[in-house]
């Protein structure tokens, strides 16, 4: 397997296969993290579409020294999310669907706190908990200090946490309620 | 109760490491003393890492579920589907653009049944004979893209239904101003309006190429278009004149006119562009859109149509002079003129493609295209129930556009006019005399009534002033005036000084005239021309074509003319003196001119 480097001369160079391989590695990946951030599978795969799109478009973007292609890939995708959400004109960015506890007793309680949290707090959590990337890329991405890093992957487990424990609590005493709430 | 505090305090400051420590991070010395000592951190620690573990098994499922069994292609393929099937009613597909389609048809019938008649009528225009392919091509492409269009999922825009609108009064304008390229144009920008508007800009982007491309079908004002392809014409006769001499052949040229021993050639097309170039250009863009992939290619391809086109025309001249030099005189004409001219086309065909071999030799092309997976917008959920609406406005507004302009459809007004040829043959001292126009000339110059006729002062030693006439009852077929800027150079009289002047005759408002002074050997004329319609004389061909317009829509006549007077000049005369020797003669003209050419 060619390193970020070469991976990313050969595209720069508009070689199309290699790109094609970047984008069957990872297309599905950031596909589920989209899906995650954004709520809207719809519009998930359209940005998935925009980030590839604008990836090879402006080949000259990436800079090895700062990351890996793939954090280069989430960082884009991360920007179009904000910007999506920016449209919709939502202020706390949570992803609200009307499902209540009884009816999702299979998914994940973790999952469905982790839908509660506000949009820059899943981004950073999910780049961290499943995609690994670094403090140092997570600063890159997010254009903040890696200090800053640590305090806010801090606050978004903190918050998850919280969410997570009254929603155990709640499914073990039987309660059966909306959570639209924000808890 | 102090020592709970502090226990409290202490794992609040170390939360952060805690989740650090998560992280894999490294920690200081003392948070990581109290993490190891703390059962409430560590309680922590195990939440933060049970919380790590249950997303990325929620990864798992969702890549699972998203891809697990699927390539990537197949997902965005169900996806797209499924998003279609979704998110779009039949409001908001292909039935929205089909459904205005027999008002469209209704509202440009006319139009449409003139443009074709242009493309492949008997008297079809030549420079636009190509145009009954374009459409054809459009929709070869379109049915090529079919798949990818499917795939676009419906994200209708509002900012179609301006375009709509704004179509709708470029055809009311083009049609009560009897403009036939705003009627015809108008159809393109209603076709964007609507795509816009009920599959929006991503779907427009898509079909962006077979839509502008459409616009190679419609003829281009001749008042523009000679501009252009004029100058390209007299190119292609120099150096085709160049050629024939460095073979030998005895050749002088004037202007388009190349005149041989034998015969003289292009004489009736002296002050027409290169014909064969709006074919090789659309040509060029076809050959361009099946063979190469690169858009820059591409472009480069279409714009070398232009010499390409200059190149071919000059051998085209060369052929037949060679033929009339060395054969037969006849050969000039009839079948060889016309096989000559496929020839040529067939030329210019191996022409593109050599060149194109050469960029690929030169410029390989470095891998695939870059063309990257489609993107779309996002969605716009809160469009969707406007999807009737925005059917009803549409089709509402066609609606009204044609009712309008069927409410005004009115025969346009012919005028009864005295024929030119009963023009007075004597005005006061100046005797005239016709001079006959050949057929040739009178089918270039379309269909209207001509007068071209020498004066003479029987009184005086002056030499000849010849007045020219073209009066055109109308102008809405897309017949037009033959600007004298380039049918003089074209008949080989370069153009020396050329300016506007105020000509202020007693009986007459002043008006301006071009006045140019041309030589040909040695020779000069002075040349004065106007453009001349319901008591208005204009210089500006622009100008004529934004007062035919007016007039179209104020009074429904679409007539006019133009008056042109060309003396000899002496040697050594001033532009001004030959203009005030002219005098007399203009200032018995123009009050003529009304009983002519209605008011």
């Amino acid at each position: 397997m060619a390193d970020d480097r070469e991976i990313w001369k050969r595209i720069s160079q508009g070689d199309a296969d290699s790109f094609d391989a970047f984008y069957r590695e990872n297309a599905p990946r950031l596909l589920v993290f989209l899906r995650q951030v954004i709520g809207n599978p719809q519009a998930a795969e359209d940005v998935v579409q925009e980030t590839f799109t604008q990836m090879w478009n402006r080949p000259n973007g990436f800079q090895p020294e700062r990351g890996t292609c793939r954090a280069y890939l989430y960082g884009i995708a991360r920007k179009l999310a904000a910007d999506w959400w920016r449209k919709q004109g939502s202020s706390d960015r949570a992803i609200e669907d009307q499902v209540s506890f009884c009816q999702t007793e299979t998914v994940s309680i973790v999952a469905d706190a982790f839908r509660r949290l506000p949009e820059e707090q899943r981004t950073l959590l999910w780049l961290r908990e499943v995609e690994g990337l670094s403090y140092a890329e997570l600063a890159v991405i997010q254009d903040i200090p890696v200090g800053t890093v640590r305090s806010r992957l801090f606050a978004a487990r903190e918050a998850l946490r919280r969410i997570w424990l009254n929603k155990r609590e709640a499914r073990r005493s039987g309660a059966c309620r909306a959570v639209t709430d924000k808890s | 109760m102090s020592s709970s505090n502090r226990q409290i305090m202490k794992c609040e400051e170390a939360a952060e490491f805690v989740s650090a420590l998560c992280d894999g991070e490294s920690i200081p010395p003392g948070a990581a003393g109290h993490v190891g000592a703390c059962e409430t951190c560590q309680a922590r620690l195990k939440e933060y890492g049970e919380i790590g573990m249950e997303l990325r098994s929620l990864a798992s499922a969702e890549l699972r579920h998203v891809a697990g069994l699927e390539s990537p292609e197949e997902v965005r393929a169900r996806t797209w589907e499924t998003r279609q099937r979704t998110t779009s009613s039949w409001w908001e597909k292909g039935w929205t653009l089909l459904a205005p389609l027999p008002l469209i048809v209704w509202l440009y019938a006319s139009i449409l049944a003139g443009l074709f008649l242009q493309w492949v009528g008997p008297h079809h225009d030549p420079n636009f004979s190509h145009g009954i392919f374009v459409p054809l091509f459009a929709l070869f492409v379109l049915w090529q893209d079919r798949k990818k269009l499917k795939a676009i999922a419906s994200a209708p825009s509002w900012a179609g239904l301006p375009l709509v609108v704004l179509s709708l009064l470029v055809l009311v304008l083009g049609i009560l101003g009897a403009e036939l390229f705003l009627s015809r144009v108008s159809l393109l920008i209603l076709l964007a309006g609507l795509i816009i508007l009920f599959q929006g800009w991503t779907f427009f982007r898509a079909v962006l190429f077979p839509w502008a491309f459409l616009f190679l079908m419609i003829p281009i004002p001749a008042v523009v278009f000679n501009q252009i392809t004029f100058p390209l014409q007299l190119l292609a006769s120099k150096v085709a004149s160049a050629i024939l001499s460095w073979m030998g052949v005895p050749v002088l040229r004037e202007g388009n006119v190349i005149i041989l021993p034998a015969m003289a050639l292009e004489v009736a097309d002296a002050c027409s562009g290169i014909r064969s170039l709006m074919s090789l250009a659309t040509l060029a863009v076809i050959y361009g859109y099946l063979i190469e992939r690169r858009i820059v290619v591409r472009v480069l391809l279409a714009l070398a149509s232009i010499p390409i086109a200059v190149g071919a025309n000059s051998l085209r001249v060369v052929g037949t002079g060679l033929l009339v030099q060395y054969w037969d005189p006849d050969k000039a004409l009839g079948f060889f003129h016309e096989f000559q001219g496929w020839l040529m086309f067939v030329a210019s065909l191996a022409m593109l493609y050599l060149l194109h071999w050469a960029f690929r030799f030169f410029w390989p092309e470095g891998g695939l295209q870059r063309t990257a997976p489609s993107s779309r917008h996002p969605s716009q959920p809160i469009m969707k129930q406007f999807g009737r609406l925005r059917f009803v406005l549409a089709t509402g507004l066609i609606l009204l556009t044609a009712i309008f302009l069927q409410a005004r459809g009115r025969n346009e007004i012919i005028p009864s006019h005295m024929p030119l040829s009963s023009f007075p043959a004597q005005l006061g001292n100046w005797s005239g005399r016709d001079i006959p126009l050949d057929q040739d000339t009178l089918e270039v110059l379309g269909p209207g009534d001509f007068l071209v006729r020498g004066y003479r002062d029987a009184d005086s030693d002056l030499p000849y002033v010849d007045l020219f006439l073209a009066y055109f009852p109308s102008q809405r077929t897309g017949d037009t005036i033959h600007s004298p800027k380039h049918c003089l150079p074209g008949a080989g009289w370069l153009p020396e000084e050329n300016d506007v002047v105020i000509l202020s005759l007693p009986g007459h408002a002043p008006f301006r005239a071009n006045r140019y002074v041309i030589s040909k050997a040695g020779a000069r004329k002075l040349v004065l021309y106007w453009y001349w319609a319901h008591d208005r004389g204009v210089a500006s061909e622009y100008w004529a074509k934004f007062y035919l317009i007016k007039d179209a829509i104020r009074m429904n006549r679409s007539d006019g003319a133009l008056v042109r007077i060309t003396a000899d000049m002496f040697p050594g005369e001033t532009p001004y003196s030959a203009q005030q020797r002219l005098r007399p003669f203009t200032s018995a003209v123009v009050p003529l001119l009304d009983d002519y050419i209605p008011r």
